[in-house]
């Protein structure tokens, strides 16, 4: 490694994107600490998928000033303060391309940026001016809340039509916009290219995808696995086989875990339904 | 047919499809030899990257199936991309074969490929190692890869307060 041309290392680490990978090569030696203040990708992913650790207002804004002159593609899934929003965009503002931001009003720990701590202009797209992608995830999305989010209505609505703009909600007030098909036809845009992307990655050397080579797994018998947490069965990085450990991936094997859970669950109900004992099944289904 | 020549002076010879699979040899022949030295290219190197050469320049010839070349030319569309996936899932299952090798193989590998201006290559090789530094740590990354730690203890210290929140609990 140490006899690679320093712009090989650079394209190496460029290629990382979670944060955390990001934060375990900067401490490796002087030489990667400079090569990782090049890399053009970060993403903060949610609480569930970081396995743990979970970084501060005060870690993000610092790997983001560290890499700010080239950082083109930030995402924020994680807790993190209004507040401290604008700075961030400050320091990346310049060179900023796409922009993911999972966003709420509410205060309360969620996985998401807390408006409610911050002043109302969040996003300043005037100083953004090379954001080309633009995606807001929040529970209820009025017009007039992204008006405050953004700067202000008419900048907004030209942003609008310039741009790629995702506004996903998992209730969109559509009433209150000024005009659906930006949200319609966008989100749409972001779902293609998400499953395009995930296609890419997923296919593996046997053409098969990743779930496909999954559902093959051989079930577990119950009487071997009686005690199994099927959680820290998942976390363990053993029982993941080959499989690339990325965001998609995470998701999936979240609801694999629980068609594996139903399996289990259907051999809990043989067992004990031969005995004439009264279970629950929903109680299974809440524990896990 | 074109000759190159390795830099302990083996020589090997190639058809021009599978050697053009490098700009910089396709450019050398058009406007001069057919002989081609490669002095900084072992000829072990050289071996390895005539065969992905060959490899993918009999898939190459072949026209890509409408559908492969759709889905290519969309996520190649993507706004941050930086290589293209290669599409055909047989050329894919090889490479990732191909690439099965000690870390100081692949670094021999990329820089040959650089060299050469074989940039699938220099992709493929620059994706396997990163994957390999994927969901590591610090102390795991140097030693897999036998990087010397050239920070002071108090360094050292700092920098592992401030990224411990990405370890916690794991």
């Amino acid at each position: 490694m140490e006899s690679l041309p320093g712009d090989m290392l650079r394209r190496i680490l460029s290629r990382l994107s979670d944060a955390r990978d990001v934060a375990a090569c900067s401490p490796v030696s002087r030489r990667w600490r400079e090569a990782t203040a090049f890399i053009p990708s970060i993403h903060f992913l949610s609480k569930a998928l970081q396995g743990g650790g979970t970084p501060a207002d005060a870690d993000i804004l610092r790997m983001v000033s560290a890499t700010a002159s080239s950082l083109e593609d930030l995402s924020i899934h994680c807790p993190f303060s209004g507040r401290s929003l604008a700075p961030c965009l400050a320091l990346c503002g310049r060179s900023l391309r796409s922009l993911d931001l999972r966003v709420d009003f509410f205060d309360g720990g969620l996985d998401c940026v807390n408006l409610y701590e911050g002043n109302v202009t969040m996003v300043d797209v005037g100083k953004l001016p090379e954001l080309e992608y633009l995606s807001i995830e929040g529970q209820h999305w009025y017009w007039s809340e992204i008006k405050t989010l953004l700067r202000n209505a008419i900048e907004v609505e030209e942003f609008f039509s310039n741009h790629r703009i995702s506004i996903v909600s998992k209730y969109v007030h559509s009433s209150k916009w000024p005009n659906d098909s930006y949200v319609g036809k966008s989100s749409r845009q972001k779902v293609d290219q998400e499953m395009m992307t995930y296609e890419s990655q997923t296919i593996t050397n046997v053409g098969k995808s990743q779930l496909d080579l999954h559902l093959e797994e051989p079930k577990l018998e119950f009487v071997y696995y009686q005690d199994l947490d099927i959680l820290k069965h998942w976390k363990n990085p053993k029982h993941r086989g080959a499989h690339k450990d990325n965001e998609d991936n995470a998701s999936i094997k979240t609801s694999l875990s629980m068609q594996e859970s139903n399996t289990l669950e259907e051999d809990i109900d043989e067992e004990k339904g031969d005995k004439g004992e009264d279970f629950d099944r929903d109680d299974v289904i809440d524990e896990i | 047919m074109i000759k190159l020549v390795s830099g302990d002076g083996a020589e090997f010879e190639v058809e021009e499809e599978v050697a053009f699979q490098s700009k910089i040899i396709k450019d050398i022949v058009a406007d001069a030899d057919d002989v081609i030295p490669l002095p900084t290219v072992s000829s072990k190197v050289l071996i390895q990257v005539i065969e992905y050469c060959r490899k993918h320049a009999a898939v190459n010839s072949f026209p890509l199936s409408p559908s492969s070349s759709a889905a290519a030319a969309a996520s190649s569309s993507s706004s941050i991309s930086y290589s293209k996936p290669v599409s055909d899932p047989a050329l894919r299952a090889w490479d990732n074969e191909f690439v099965k090798l000690n870390n100081s193989s692949l670094f021999d590998i990329v820089i040959a490929a650089n060299y050469l201006d074989i940039e699938e290559l220099v992709d493929l090789v620059l994706e396997t190692v990163a994957d390999r530094i994927k969901g590591k740590q610090a102390q795991e990354i140097r030693r897999q890869f036998n990087i010397e730690n050239d920070f002071t203890p108090e360094e050292e210290e700092a920098l592992r307060r401030e990224n411990s929140w990405a370890f916690q609990n794991n």
